[in-house]
C-alpha cells in the first residue's frame, strides 16, 4: 500500500510545535527569569511564524487582496526576531543593523515586486530573506557557543540551521528559475510532503537545541559557582587545591611552577574601622589590583579570610619573585578608596617553588605560608622568597 | 483549523507524533549523556518518549505486523512508558526510584492484556489500558504535587504539576468514553473526529509532559543556584552575605519593638589544628562544629559562617539571657563532642560572645561589633567560655 503523507497536517504539527515553543519561552522569561529579553524575543518570533504555517488552506477565506502577504511578512519578521533573540541569548554584542538590513531589503523588494505583479519573485525574495537570517543565526550560534559548548555539540546544534537556510534559499531559487511551473515547497495542494517533513524535523531540532543551550548555560553557572569564592570571584580553596595538585603532577615530569601566597596587612583593623562592607571592598580592590599583574594562565585563589594564593605555571622562582614584587608595588601605589577616604592597603608576600615529591602541594603551600609569616614578622608590606639551603628564605629588597 | 477526515490525515498525524516523540527521546538522551543533567530522570524521559514512539509506531502497523506485536505489545509499551515516568518522577525531588508501584501496575496489566483475546470491539482491552495509564499518570501527578508543595509556592506547584493532572484526566476521559459509548470505534487510525481530536491531544499531552519535566529540572537547577549564592559550600550554613541580610532584616524589626540577640562563635586553636593535622582536618572540624551546633538552633534562628573559623547565630525575639542559655548549651555540647581525625582525637571547643540589640544601635554593625568584642573577651579569658560586654 503506497503511503501518502499530507503536507498540510505536517505543517499544522509544526504550527502546534511553534505555539508550544512560544509558551515555553514565555514561561522561561516570566517565571524562571532565564535570559528574559532573549526568551521574550524568541517567544514572539515563534508566534509570528504560526500564521504562515496554518494558512496554507486558508487563502479561501483570507481576503483575496492580501493574497496571504500578511502571513509572509509576519513570518519574515518572526525569522528576524528569532535571529535577534539567538544573538542576545548567545551573549554576543547586540548589533541589529545587519538583521534589520536583511529584513528591510527583503521586505521592500517583496512589496515592490508584488505591486508590479511579480508575485512569485516576491515570494522568492521573502524566502531568500528568511534563509539569510537563518544563516546569520547559524553564525551567531557558532561564535557564541565557542566558550561554553563542546565542538561536536556546537556542530550538532548548527547543522539544522544550515539545512533550514539551504532549504529556504533553494526554494527561493526554484521560484525564480522554474517560475510558476513547478516550484517546490510552495503553498497549496502541491506542497511536497517531503519538504514539510524536513521543515518539521528542522524546527524540532532548532527549538530543542535552543532549550539545550539555555540548560547548559545554567549548568555551567552552577559549576562556576561551586569553584569560586562568591565575594571576590577568585577560586575557592577547594578549586585552588585541585589546580595546585595538577601543577604538582607536572612538576614530577620536570616542569617548573611557582606560587605566591599573600596576606592583607592589618585586615582586622580595616574590618573594625570600616565595618564588614569596608572589609569586603578592600578584598575586591586587592583582587582587582592583583589581576593586573597576572597572565591568563595564572590562577588566583582565596584560601580563606584575607589570605590569597596565586599559582604561576611555567614560572621559575626568580620570575615569580618579580611578579610578587610587581603586585606588592601595585598595591602600594593604589590605595583603597572607601567613602571618599584614601586608605593604604598593603600585603605580605611569600614566594615558593612547587617542589617535587609533594602530590597535593601541601609542603609548597606550607613553605609559602611560612614565608608570609616571615614577611609579617619583618614588618609587613614586603616579600620573602624561598632559597635553597636557607630555611628562613630571603627578604626581597624593596625597590 | 480544517480537519480533513481522510485516512492519510490520521496516518500523517500519527507519523508526525512518532517523530516528535523520537526527537524528544534523543534530546533527553543527549542531556543525560552529554550534560549529565539529572541523569536518571533524563534517561528515564528518553525511555518514556522512546516507548511511546514505539507503541504508536506498532499501533500504526495494525493489520500488517504480527497480531501480538501491533496489539498487545503496543498497549503494554504505552503502559510501560507511563510506568517509567511514574518511577523516575520522585528522583527529581528526593532521589529515589519508585519502581515498585510502577511495576505493581504494569505487570498485572500486561498479564491481563495477554489473557484477553483482542478481538471484536476490544472494549475490555481498551478499558484495562486506559485505566492503567490514567492511574499511573495520576500517581506521578500526585507525587509531583506533594513534593513541590514542600519546596515552592502554590502557584508554582500548580503550574508544574497541573499538566500531569490534565493528562490523567484526558486518559480517564478515554476510559469513560469506552464505558459510555461502548460501540464507538476506538482505533487510533480511524478517521472519526473524536479520534483525530484524540491524536492532536496526544501530541499536545506529550509536548506538555516533556516541557513539564524540563521545567521541573530547571526549577531544581535554579534552586541549586539560589542555594549556592546563600550557603557556605563547606558547612552548608548561611554564608556571610545571607546572614548579614537576615540580621539587617531583624534590625529593621527592632524599631517596632522586637528584640534580637547575636551569638558570635570562634573555634579555639583552629590555626594549630590546621598546621598540625592539615587543611582537610580543618575542614572536617568545621563541619563537625556545625553538626554539633545545629541542634541548638531553632527553626527561626539563622546560623551562618562569617569566614574562616568564625560563625554567628541570629536569635530573633531573644534577649541577652536567652542568648546566654543558647550559647552555654552550644559550648557544653561542643566540649562534650568528639572529633576524630584519622584515629587521632582533637578537643573541639569554641569561644562565644553574645550581644543583645539595644534601641540605640543605629545599625546591625554595632550589635555585631559588640558580640565580636565579647568573643575576644572570651578568648582572652582562656577560651571555651561564653562572654558578654556591657553596652
Amino acid at each position: 500500500m503506497p503511503l501518502y503523507f499530507d503536507a498540510n497536517t505536517l505543517l499544522q504539527v509544526s504550527a502546534v510545535f511553534h505555539g508550544f515553543m512560544a509558551g515555553v519561552w514565555l514561561i522561561m522569561a516570566q517565571i524562571f527569569r532565564i535570559a528574559p529579553r532573549a526568551a521574550l524575543l524568541l517567544s514572539t518570533a515563534y508566534l509570528c511564524i504560526i500564521p504562515a504555517l496554518l494558512c496554507l488552506d486558508c487563502q479561501i477565506w483570507w481576503p483575496a487582496l492580501l493574497q496571504g502577504w500578511l502571513q509572509k511578512l509576519l513570518s519574515l519578521l518572526g525569522f528576524a526576531l528569532m535571529t535577534l533573540g539567538i544573538r542576545r541569548m548567545m551573549r554576543l554584542r547586540m548589533r541589529w543593523l545587519d538583521i534589520a538590513g536583511v529584513t528591510g531589503l527583503s521586505l521592500a523588494a517583496m512589496l515592490a515586486l508584488s505591486f508590479n505583479g511579480h508575485s512569485s519573485a516576491a515570494l522568492a525574495l521573502n524566502s531568500a530573506g528568511m534563509g539569510v537570517l537563518t544563516l546569520l543565526a547559524a553564525r551567531d550560534v557558532l561564535t557564541g557557543g565557542r566558550a561554553t559548548l563542546l565542538p561536536w555539540v556546537r556542530a550538532f546544534i548548527v547543522v539544522p540551521y544550515v539545512l533550514m537556510a539551504l532549504m529556504l534559499l533553494g526554494r527561493s531559487l526554484s521560484l525564480l528559475w522554474l517560475n510558476e511551473h513547478r516550484p517546490f515547497f510552495v503553498q497549496g495542494q502541491h506542497a511536497s510532503a517531503a519538504l514539510a517533513w524536513a521543515y518539521l524535523l528542522l524546527t524540532l531540532a532548532i527549538g530543542i537545541g535552543l532549550v539545550g543551550i539555555v540548560v547548559t548555560r545554567l549548568i555551567d553557572r552552577i559549576q562556576y559557582m561551586t569553584l569560586r569564592d562568591p565575594l571576590t570571584d577568585a577560586l575557592n580553596r577547594r578549586a585552588l587545591s585541585a589546580e595546585l595538585a595538577q601543577l604538582q603532577a607536572q612538576v614530577e615530569r620536570g616542569q617548573t611552577h611557582s606560587l605566591v601566597m599573600l596576606d592583607v596587612d592589618h585586615f582586622k583593623q580595616i574590618n573594625d574601622s570600616l565595618g564588614h562592607a569596608g572589609g569586603d571592598a578592600a578584598l575586591l580592590h586587592l583582587v582587582a589590583v592583583l589581576r593586573t599583574s597576572m597572565r591568563d594562565l595564572d590562577r588566583l585563589g582565596r584560601l580563606g579570610g584575607e589570605e590569597f594564593c596565586v599559582l604561576l605555571p611555567h614560572t621559575p622562582l626568580p620570575d615569580a619573585a618579580r611578579v610578587a614584587q610587581r603586585m606588592c608595588e601595585a598595591l602600594r601605589r593604589s590605595p583603597l578608596i572607601w567613602r571618599d577616604q584614601r586608605l593604604p592597603l598593603t600585603a605580605s608576600f611569600g614566594v615558593a617553588p612547587c617542589q617535587p615529591g609533594d602530590p597535593q602541594g601541601d609542603s609548597s603551600l606550607a613553605m609559602a605560608d611560612w614565608l608570609v609569616y616571615r614577611a609579617k614578622a619583618l614588618g609587613r608590606d614586603r616579600i620573602c622568597v624561598a632559597e635553597p639551603g636557607r630555611s628562613l628564605g630571603r627578604e626581597l629588597p624593596s625597590s | 483549523m480544517i480537519i480533513a477526515s481522510t485516512p492519510t490525515h490520521a496516518v500523517t498525524l500519527l507519523a508526525a507524533i512518532v517523530l516528535v516523540f523520537a526527537v524528544a527521546s534523543l534530546f533527553w538522551w543527549v542531556m543525560a549523556q552529554g550534560a549529565r543533567l539529572a541523569p536518571r530522570a533524563s534517561m528515564g524521559l528518553a525511555l518514556v518518549n522512546a516507548l511511546l514512539a514505539a507503541s504508536l509506531a506498532l499501533h500504526s502497523l495494525r493489520g500488517e505486523a504480527p497480531h501480538w506485536m501491533s496489539y498487545w505489545a503496543s498497549d503494554v509499551l504505552s503502559i510501560a512508558a507511563l510506568g517509567v515516568l511514574r518511577a523516575v518522577m520522585p528522583t527529581l525531588v528526593r532521589g529515589r526510584l519508585a519502581w515498585r508501584s510502577a511495576l505493581a501496575l504494569l505487570l498485572p496489566a500486561a498479564a491481563l492484556l495477554g489473557a484477553l483475546p483482542y478481538s471484536g470491539d476490544m472494549r475490555t482491552e481498551t478499558r484495562v489500558v486506559f485505566a492503567s495509564l490514567s492511574t499511573l499518570s495520576l500517581m506521578s501527578a500526585l507525587d509531583t504535587w506533594r513534593a513541590l508543595r514542600q519546596r515552592v509556592s502554590v502557584t508554582m506547584s500548580m503550574l508544574l504539576s497541573g499538566p500531569l493532572f490534565v493528562i490523567s484526566v484526558l486518559l480517564l476521559g478515554r476510559l469513560i468514553e469506552s464505558l459510555v459509548l461502548p460501540g464507538n470505534n476506538t482505533d487510533i487510525l480511524g478517521s472519526g473526529d473524536f479520534n483525530i481530536a484524540w491524536l492532536w491531544s496526544m501530541l499536545a499531552m506529550n509536548l506538555v509532559l516533556n516541557a513539564t519535566m524540563a521545567f521541573l529540572i530547571l526549577a531544581k537547577l535554579i534552586r541549586r543556584i539560589q542555594r549556592l549564592t546563600r550557603h557556605d559550600p563547606l558547612t552548608d550554613v548561611l554564608n556571610r552575605r545571607a546572614l548579614s541580610e537576615a540580621i539587617d532584616t531583624e534590625h529593621a524589626r527592632l524599631q517596632r519593638g522586637k528584640p534580637y540577640a547575636l551569638v558570635m562563635i570562634d573555634m579555639d586553636r583552629f590555626k594549630q589544628l590546621n598546621d598540625s593535622l592539615g587543611h582537610a582536618a580543618g575542614d572536617a572540624a568545621l563541619q563537625r562544629l556545625v553538626e554539633v551546633l545545629k541542634p541548638c538552633v531553632r527553626e527561626v534562628d539563622a546560623l551562618g559562617r562569617l569566614g574562616g573559623e568564625e560563625f554567628c547565630v541570629l536569635l530573633p525575639l531573644t534577649d541577652i539571657a536567652g542568648a546566654a542559655l543558647v550559647a552555654e548549651r552550644m559550648r557544653l555540647n561542643l566540649e562534650e563532642s568528639e572529633f576524630l581525625w584519622q584515629g587521632q582525637s582533637w578537643p573541639l571547643t569554641a569561644s562565644f560572645g553574645i550581644a543583645e540589640a539595644e534601641p540605640g544601635d543605629i545599625s546591625a554593625d554595632a550589635v555585631l561589633s559588640r558580640a565580636d568584642r565579647a568573643m575576644y573577651l572570651a578568648k582572652a579569658q582562656g577560651r571555651n567560655v561564653v562572654q558578654a560586654v556591657d553596652a
